[in-house]
């Protein structure tokens, strides 16, 4: 049981840093999104096998499915976001959001 | 367990292909693979209600709004130009810090937490609509806040 719970951490680790690197690198905001997606795909697998490891399968997956609905949501504002801030700057790079910086 | 690590490996190379590749409907398609070998890992794992949630959802509804995403925005700046060594260098970074961290965690002891036991209901669904009814009426929330959210993004003018 620890083998599996040490090669599951393995890839959550490995998958949160993935998530990290693509939000702290990227500039496209679809891009952005996916990063997120990664991460909270990292949560879910840390869930499912800290149930399995503890013996608490049905918590751990109750838990799991509200972590998919919230992800869900997050996901469908998020894109309302891009794709409303694409229609007032024509453009989904991160750094041609700094319209309030030019008013003074 | 071999079969288990290959799906494991094949969700995380699928997840670098989202995060690198330079088409964004590429990426949406890969990140709906990965949803599908996390499917597969959950069902390893005997969580099927777990994985029919996140085959349905994360691997149906919300490839479908990446894609209709992609489809409104132009193709120009889908392929922007964005330091495009940095996402070249990612696999690498990736390794580096894969072969640390298996380095350093096989001298780490893990220890499972003590958690309080108490006595888990047979069943999500006992589980869902009995202890757990709260997160039932925080999804409800959550799912009303989201839809008035994407409602107030997109009302029409009235004049």
């Amino acid at each position: 049981m620890a083998e599996l719970l040490k090669l599951n951490w393995f890839f959550v680790l490995l998958l949160t840093f993935l998530g990290l690197y693509c939000l702290l690198v990227s500039r496209n905001l679809l891009r952005l999104l996916i990063g997120v997606e990664i991460l909270s795909k990292a949560c879910i697998l840390a869930l499912i096998s800290s149930g399995v490891a503890t013996g608490k399968i049905n918590t751990a997956q109750t838990l799991a499915i509200t972590m998919i609905v919230v992800e869900v949501v997050v996901v469908a504002v998020g894109l309302g976001l891009i794709i409303k801030a694409y229609g007032v700057t024509g453009s989904i790079d991160i750094w041609k959001l700094d319209k309030l910086k030019d008013r003074s | 367990m071999t079969s288990y690590t290959l799906i494991l490996v094949l969700m995380l190379l699928f997840s670098v292909l989202a995060v690198i590749s330079r088409n964004m409907l590429m990426a949406a398609i890969s990140l709906a693979v990965a949803s599908v070998a996390l499917t597969l890992v959950l069902f390893a794992l005997s969580a099927p209600w777990a994985a029919v949630f996140e085959l349905s959802v994360c691997a149906g509804l919300i490839t479908v709004l990446f894609v209709s995403a992609v489809s409104m925005i132009r193709k120009e700046e889908l392929f922007m130009q964005e330091g495009r060594m940095r996402f070249a260098m990612l696999p690498l970074w990736l390794a580096a810090f894969g072969a640390g961290l298996w380095l350093w965690g096989g001298r780490l002891g893990i220890s499972l937490l003590a958690i309080p036991s108490f006595r888990e209901p047979s069943g999500v669904g006992v589980l869902l609509w009995g202890p757990r009814i709260y997160d039932l009426m925080g999804q409800a929330c959550i799912i009303l806040a989201g839809v008035l959210v994407i409602r107030t993004f997109f009302v029409g003018r009235r004049d």
